[in-house]
C-alpha cells in the first residue's frame, strides 16, 4: 500500500511538471513555424516511459493535455496538443520497445518530437482543409532535432536522479 | 549518445534536406505569381503578386483579425489578434509554395502561380 501511494504521488508529480513546463513554454518566444514547439512537456512523457508502464504514461499524457488546455487554452488547442501528445507517446513507446538497447533517450525524444509535430500538422491539414500545408514538413523535421536533443538530455539527467531514489515502476 | 543515435539524426537531416530541395524546385517558376488568402478553408481573396504589388488587406472573420501586407516583393502578416503570434513572426513569403499560417484564426496566406 505504501508503495502504491508513492507511485500515485509520482504520477501526479509528472502531470504537474508537464503542466508547469507547458505554461513556462508559453512565456518563451514561439518558434515561427506552425506546428513546431520546443515541447518541454515532453520531458514528463519521456520520464514516464522510462519509469512507468504504458497505461500510466497514457494517463499522464491525456491528463496533462486536458488540464493544460482547460487552464491556459481552448478547445482547438486541446485537439492539437492531444493529437500531438498521443502520437509522440506512441512513437516513443514503439521505438523504446524495438530499439531500447541500441538507441539512447536522445533518439527516443527526437522521434517523439517529430511525431508530435506531425500530429499537429496533420490536424492543421484536416481543420484548414489544405494539403499544401505539408510543405512545412521538412522544417518540422529539422526543428525536431534540436528540441528533441534538449528534451532527451534533460530527461537523461532527471532519470539518473530518479533511479537513484528508486522511482521505477516499470514492472 | 551512441553511434546509432548519430545515424538516426543523420537520416532525419537527409530526409529534411531532400524535402527542402523538393520545395525549392517546386518554387522555381516562370509563371505569374499570385497571393491567395484562405480563411477557414474558403478562398477569401486572390491578388496578383510581383515586385510592384503594394497592398494592405484586412482579413476579418468571426471576430478574428489579420492584416496581410504585400510590398517590395514580400508578403507578411503584419498584425493579428491571435494568441500565439506565430503568423506575425513567420519569415516573409516571396516564392511559389511559401505560406504564412495562422492556426488560431484559420488563416492561410500562400504564394502560388496561375496554372
Amino acid at each position: 500500500m505504501k508503495i502504491e501511494t508513492k507511485k500515485l504521488v509520482y504520477i501526479s508529480m509528472l502531470v504537474t511538471q508537464a503542466m508547469i513546463l507547458s505554461y513556462i513554454e508559453t512565456m518563451l518566444p514561439a518558434i515561427p513555424i506552425q506546428g513546431a514547439k520546443l515541447g518541454l512537456a515532453n520531458i514528463a512523457t519521456v520520464l514516464a516511459l522510462s519509469t512507468l508502464n504504458f497505461r500510466s504514461c497514457l494517463f499522464i499524457v491525456v491528463a496533462r493535455t486536458l488540464l493544460t488546455g482547460l487552464l491556459f487554452g481552448n478547445m482547438a488547442s486541446i485537439i492539437y496538443s492531444i493529437t500531438g501528445g498521443l502520437l509522440s507517446l506512441l512513437a516513443m513507446y514503439i521505438i523504446m520497445k524495438l530499439f531500447g538497447n541500441t538507441l539512447s533517450l536522445v533518439s527516443v525524444s527526437i522521434v517523439g518530437s517529430i511525431f508530435h509535430n506531425l500530429g499537429q500538422l496533420g490536424i492543421a491539414v484536416l481543420i484548414l482543409e489544405n494539403t499544401r500545408l505539408l510543405i512545412l514538413l521538412p522544417y518540422l523535421f529539422l526543428i525536431a532535432i534540436p528540441t528533441g536533443l534538449f528534451v532527451g538530455i534533460v530527461s537523461k539527467y532527471l532519470l539518473s536522479y530518479l533511479s537513484k531514489n528508486h522511482f521505477n515502476y516499470k514492472n | 549518445m551512441k553511434k546509432k543515435d548519430l545515424i538516426l539524426i543523420g537520416s532525419i537531416l537527409i530526409i529534411a534536406m531532400v524535402g527542402l530541395l523538393i520545395s525549392y524546385i517546386y518554387g522555381q517558376t516562370d509563371k505569374e505569381l499570385k497571393v491567395v488568402i484562405t480563411v477557414n478553408g474558403e478562398i477569401y481573396r486572390e491578388i496578383p503578386f510581383d515586385e510592384t504589388t503594394n497592398e494592405k488587406i484586412t482579413v476579418e472573420y468571426e471576430g478574428n483579425l489579420n492584416i496581410v501586407e504585400i510590398k517590395e516583393g514580400h508578403v507578411v502578416i503584419s498584425e493579428a489578434n491571435c494568441p500565439d503570434q506565430i503568423c506575425v513572426h513567420t519569415s516573409p513569403a516571396d516564392e511559389k509554395g511559401e505560406m504564412i499560417v495562422c492556426l488560431p484564426n484559420k488563416v492561410i496566406v500562400e504564394v502560388t502561380s496561375n496554372e
